[in-house]
């Protein structure tokens, strides 16, 4: 029951949402009440998860493997604990971020519905059910995207939507083909029945989903769609999709290739492998070229996904829970770092960096609150980034991963040159010499929020001890697959 | 009949991934709608072929007894053939609306106005 809240409570929000349409102020509190529920209800996700053991639900009643099935291990209750905290952020940072056109073209009912999808692939245990998520999280997030309507925003959601929608159909095909094999579509029951396949035919199929999940990911080569279309809309939204909606694409990765086809196949494996490295080199490169803030953090963004995606492929337990602490921390950091930079625009009136400076006199607490996810991303101890790059670097070096490795400190290292540089542009630098008009008041509703997340990257690095154990644990739990596996055979009816 | 529509599905998706290669977004989209075709029949396909046989459990039996058509395929495809739908309607208006603010389709232009 608890797993269905989490999904339950954004899906009838929306509704509620849509219906006082009329209402804009009572929508603004109702959107912040109704985050404050969710969080609630993941917190209670989580407790019962590390309490108990695997969460689960059977929607209808049907018994295991026919219907949907929701089922939440320490993975996915973390995660989604996570984006929820992101998302009550957000419903705060949205009160000054988000203008009245978007307002009232449904800024807040198309919030929800990206929560319930982003929360529902988190939780499904079905496969189907997963793309159907997805395609709730693509519907909603192409009209964020596009609100505005002008001409960056069209370009932007133009790359956004297509490479998108081939995604699905690579994912709708890689079902098909998967169901054609093994006649179901549960999780724990494909678990099962993909290790009685020829190994040859499920690489077939897991490439389809390589290529699916590869795009929402943004992992090397299919990034591109993300750097030119992440600047484009207000910074509440951005924020939002650089924090969640590519962590569920790893998120799914992470799923397929450690239950469905738990990477014993080579190919698949060096295939990843490259594109983490790919990811990591080229995100970093692109970065370095870029002259404004939000792209160069689009970048990064790219670049740090390519850890994820490095941890997964290596196959051992330990770079499993490196990833799994990695995109927890991950998700924190860059949404803080892009509020940061709604919030520069705020002021500035851009992130271009020949329109800005000298913040770092002008705006303290902002200057703070930049710099402490800014080292948390570079991944300076005793900060968030740095432990579970540790793991993810130790995993590499002494299993043969060399170039993996050296591609980890390679992006880390340009990370830290941009990271420095948008600092020096932004907060040190004097502001430019056309007095560019600058916004002196503080919208705390913008403010609160980012050192909220400030606080969180704060407590994620100090709890560094915890947190390796409980990510540690979460992969210990997909690499055994055990608690999903043995429910299907306990409740599997004559 | 399961050749018939291997080929079919193998044109669709050559003519699909041939027009996603367009410059013109008008193209790309008729790409999209003949990819999504394609990627239908291939769950059509997926779950077998089996004429008359409908998924009816007969009599005093209690189970199915195995020729039967599925009808998982279909409903997954009945999802996907809606969902499609809704996300082709948002793509439509989306490139009609690049039409209305860049005066053309070619993607080209699109980048070249935004570096003005």
């Amino acid at each position: 029951m608890t797993v269905t809240l989490v999904v339950v409570i954004p899906l009838l929000m929306a509704a509620i949402l849509l219906a006082t349409w009329n209402f804009p102020k009572f929508r603004r509190r109702m959107s912040l009440a109704g985050m404050a529920v969710h969080l609630l209800a993941s917190a209670n996700l989580l407790m019962e998860v590390a309490d108990k053991g695997v969460a689960k639900a059977q929607l209808g009643s049907w018994p295991t493997p026919f219907g949907i099935a929701f089922s939440a291990d320490l993975l996915s209750a973390m995660l989604v604990l996570v984006a929820s905290i992101i998302g009550f952020t957000l419903s705060i940072y949205s009160t000054e971020n988000i203008d009245d056109s978007h307002r009232d073209f449904g800024f807040h009912p198309l919030f929800f519905v990206l929560m319930a999808g982003v929360c529902g692939a988190f939780v499904t245990g079905d496969l189907f059910n997963m793309f159907v998520w997805f395609e709730c999280i693509l519907l909603s997030s192409f009209v964020l995207l596009a609100l505005g309507g002008e001409k960056p925003q069209i370009r932007g959601a133009l790359n956004y939507v297509i490479p998108n929608l081939f995604s699905s159909m690579m994912f709708l095909c890689g079902l098909g083909l998967l169901y054609g094999v093994t006649g179901t579509l549960n999780m724990a029951d494909l678990a099962i029945k993909t290790s009685q396949i020829s190994p040859s035919l499920l690489t077939i199929i897991s490439l389809f989903f390589l290529t699916a999940f590869g795009i929402k990911a943004a992992i090397f080569p299919f990034f591109t769609w993300l750097p030119t279309s992440y600047h484009t809309p207000p910074a509440a939204v951005t924020a939002l999709f650089a924090g969640l909606l590519t962590k569920v694409g790893v998120y799914a990765l992470v799923r397929y290739f450690t239950l469905i086809d738990p990477l014993h196949n080579t190919i698949i494996q060096s295939l990843m492998l490259w594109g983490a490295v790919g990811t990591m080199v080229f995100g970093a490169l692109g970065a370095v070229a870029q002259r404004d803030v939000k792209r160069m953090l689009a970048y990064l963004l790219v670049s740090h996904i390519g850890y994820m995606i490095a941890g997964l492929a290596m196959g051992k337990t330990s770079s499993l829970g490196g990833t799994i602490y990695y995109m927890l921390h991950h998700i924190v950091v860059i949404t803080a770092l892009f509020y940061a930079a709604g919030i520069i625009e705020h002021h500035l009136g851009s992130t271009q960096f020949k329109n800005i400076g000298g913040l770092l006199k002008s705006r303290p607490y902002l200057s703070a609150m930049f710099f402490i996810p800014m080292l948390g991303l570079i991944g300076i101890p005793p900060l968030s980034g740095f432990w579970p790059k540790i793991v993810l670097l130790q995993t590499a070096f002494s299993d043969g991963f060399a170039i993996v490795g050296i591609a980890m400190i390679f992006a880390s290292l340009i990370t830290l040159y941009c990271m420095a540089r948008i600092w020096m542009e932004a907060f040190w630098k004097p502001k430019p010499d056309f007095e560019a008009e600058f916004i002196p008041e503080r919208p705390m509703a913008k403010y609160l929020p980012t050192g909220a997340l400030t606080l969180v990257i704060i407590f994620l690095g100090l709890a560094a001890g915890p947190m390796t154990k409980a990510s540690q644990q979460a992969a210990q739990q997909l690499r055994d697959a055990v608690p999903l596996t043995i429910t299907i055979s306990e409740d599997v009816s004559p | 009949m399961n050749l018939v529509l291997a080929l079919t599905i193998g044109f669709l998706f050559a003519t699909g991934t041939y027009l996603l290669l367009r410059r013109s977004t008008v193209k790309i989209l008729l790409g999209i709608v003949l990819l999504g075709n394609a990627t239908n029949l291939v769950v059509f396909l997926c779950a077998r072929l089996i004429r008359g046989r409908p998924p009816i459990i007969q009599g005093e039996d209690h189970v199915l007894h195995a020729p039967y058509a599925d009808p998982l395929g279909q409903a997954l495809i009945l999802t996907a053939i809606v969902i499609s739908f809704g996300v082709l309607a948002f793509a439509m208006i989306l490139v009609r609306r690049g039409y209305d603010i860049f005066g053309t389709d070619d993607t080209d232009t699109f980048i070249e106005e935004e570096q003005k």
